[in-house]
């Protein structure tokens, strides 16, 4: 019997050793910033809900075209649903993006995305609700249930398509696998007098943005500079 | 033994009647037009032009350079076989540019100038001697004095016409009804269109309705294809968004062929959406928003502030040249945010953190007073931490939100 108890200790340590340990290849598009790749582990994941949340002018649109540029350089074709129709077309084609590879969605929401999820094909498709004035109105967000979000979750899932949604706030709950959070640092700007109380500056030059990987593989921060 | 029937006639409606006689013709540029036909049913097919072309030159032969003569010439006339040269022989040199799409007029005048008046004349000619001195132009035209056809008969065969109709024995006022009479037009169509190696590029549906009224619509696609439940889909679609405002009582359904799309799918390159399914999803979105609201966007070339077009949308096939990717670490764009349309505004100076301008631009000034547009353009960073582009319209004579820099 101790030799069957030997011999069945040794068999069972063998197939413990000799398992494959199973390894989820997950593919990434870039988001055509290094450090952010590095914050990010690789880039957005794909078949994956991603959210990029911050206030105003905090830097959201131009790291989403920059990612939307690396989709269609690369030959995807990408879809954008615009709520109240605040995609520029001409800074979108200075940010790279081939704009015969943009499907542009005018005043869709949940329903258009669920439409373009459900197609399949598409390597990015964009939800942007927009804001009213300078504030997003979040309670529009808020009242979507979870099970729409689990729902577009699975539509993706498996997929290359990446959904992204951008906002204030994060709205899609757990159903959202990377939620990045973008702060404005400070703008900047170019000056020609050294007054205080009202500078009167000469060109803004651009934007300096703090980035947190609130969820995802590994959270810390990056920063990144949006330029003219 | 063909025979040729040669008709000249400014009758619009000519290539309709000679299409009804023979399958076989030839058009003759500016109105004429030659048929072959067999030589039993030559004289049928005479008595019908002539009963229902006016006005008519017509010539018959067994040959095409008589027949086409002899309509110029002697309207009526018919050659015997054989006869041609004998009936040739008495014309003048000249006639032959009326047979030739190029005629050589140097050629031509040669020949008068050798005293060569008639086509009689022309073939009694040696004919070693008279290619040593004009070549093979000279040749061919001997032979065709001589009533010999040198070219072959290239006959103009009209394209297929992909249309299918029904009558209705009651009226149709539900859209299912009219749709289980779409589906089996479409089957019919798409199997026609099949067997011609085509696809459908573009729908155009016709409905009578009980007011007498006739309702249509045209639906392009964003690619050909020949799937009936897919157009039939899209036709649904279109249908439940545009409704016709009375019962039906015929359907007429035409499809646009062209060539279909081949696409040869890589295993290295970024998998594309398929272009049966970006047609489906195209008509769903368009049913849901308004086709206004879906397309590419395009820039037009203008300095005109926010200049967009919208471009139809179609998942480009071809390759795409990969340039080298710039990794820069830590820089993109910066970009904007724009309200439609810019909004009036009022912002006070306690509000401004930061800003500068102005930018003055202005433009269409010389087209008309609607056109032109003149502003001054801001960046403005406000306490609430926005950065906004504001600007002056010099026209309107108001301040304006024109976006917010994100």
């Amino acid at each position: 019997m101790l030799h069957h108890a030997t011999a069945r200790q040794r068999i069972d340590s063998t197939l413990r050793g000799s398992q494959l340990q199973e390894k989820t290849q997950k593919t990434f598009l870039s988001t055509g910033m290094k450090h952010l790749d590095l914050l990010l582990s690789g880039g957005i994941p794909r078949g994956q809900i991603t959210e990029i949340i911050g206030p105003s002018s905090s830097g959201k649109t131009s790291l989403l075209l920059s990612i939307l540029s690396q989709a269609t350089q690369r030959g995807e074709v990408v879809a954008y649903v615009d709520s109240l129709s605040s995609l520029d077309p001409a800074f979108a084609q200075k940010a790279g993006i081939d704009l015969q590879r943009l499907l542009w969605v005018r005043g869709g929401a949940l329903k258009a995305v669920d439409i373009l999820a459900q197609a399949g094909g598409f390597g990015v498709v964009v939800l942007d609700p927009g804001t009213q004035g300078r504030e997003a109105h979040p309670e529009a967000l808020h009242t979507i249930p979870f099970r729409c979000w689990f729902r577009l979750k699975r539509a993706v899932q498996g997929t290359p398509t990446i959904l992204l949604i951008l906002g204030n706030e994060a709205t899609a709950g757990s159903a959202a696998s990377v939620v990045i959070s973008l702060r404005r640092r400070k703008a900047q700007w170019s000056f020609t007098t050294r007054e205080v109380s009202l500078r009167h500056a000469c060109l803004l030059r651009g934007i300096c943005t703090d980035v947190e990987l609130l969820r995802g593989k590994n959270p810390n921060h990056a920063t990144f500079y949006s330029h003219f | 033994m063909p025979r040729f029937i040669a008709i000249f006639s400014s009758n619009p409606s000519r290539l309709a009647i000679a299409q009804r006689l023979s399958p076989r013709i030839k058009i003759c540029p500016p109105d004429g037009l030659l048929l072959e036909v067999t030589a039993r049913f030559e004289g049928t097919a005479l008595e019908k032009l002539l009963r229902q072309i006016h006005p008519l030159k017509v010539g018959i032969s067994s040959t095409r350079i008589t027949a086409i003569l002899a309509a110029q010439t002697q309207s009526g006339t018919v050659v015997p076989p054989g006869k041609e040269g004998d009936f040739l022989a008495s014309l003048p040199v000249h006639l032959l540019s009326l047979a030739l799409p190029e005629p050589d007029c140097k050629l031509l005048s040669t020949f008068s100038q050798w005293g060569i008046r008639t086509l009689g004349e022309l073939a009694a000619l040696p004919e070693e001697e008279l290619v040593a001195r004009l070549g093979q132009a000279g040749l061919r035209l001997q032979k065709m004095a001589r009533g010999q056809d040198v070219e072959s008969f290239p006959s103009h065969v009209e394209g297929p016409h992909f249309e299918e109709s029904q009558e209705l024995e009651w009226t149709l006022d539900s859209l299912e009804s009219l749709t289980f009479i779409l589906g089996r037009i479409l089957e019919q169509l798409c199997a026609r269109l099949r067997n011609y190696g085509l696809a459908v590029r573009a729908l155009c549906l016709v409905l009578r309705l009980d007011d007498r009224t006739i309702y249509e619509r045209t639906l392009h696609l964003a690619s050909p294809t020949c799937h009936p439940k897919l157009l039939l889909s899209l036709l649904r679609l279109d249908l439940q968004s545009h409704p016709p405002n009375s019962g039906i009582v015929g359907v007429s359904l035409q499809a646009i062929p062209a060539p279909p799309r081949l696409i040869q799918y890589s295993l290295l390159e970024p998998p594309l959406p398929n272009p049966e399914k970006v047609s489906h999803t195209l008509g769903r979105l368009t049913a849901l928003l308004g086709k206004s609201n879906i397309g590419s966007p395009a820039l037009r070339d203008t300095h005109r502030p926010d200049a967009i077009e919208r471009a139809p949308f179609a998942a480009p096939a071809e390759k795409r040249r990969k340039k080298k990717e710039k990794r820069a670490a830590q820089i993109t764009q910066l970009s904007l945010r724009r309200f439609r349309p810019p909004r009036p505004t009022r912002i006070r100076s306690h509000q401004i953190v930061t800003c500068a301008g102005p930018w003055r631009s202005s433009g269409d000034w010389w087209t008309g007073t609607n056109q032109k547009w003149a502003r001054d353009e801001w960046d403005v960073e406000l306490l609430d931490g926005s950065i906004c582009r504001i600007y002056w319209d010099h026209c309107k004579k108001n301040w304006f939100l024109e976006g917010i820099y994100d």
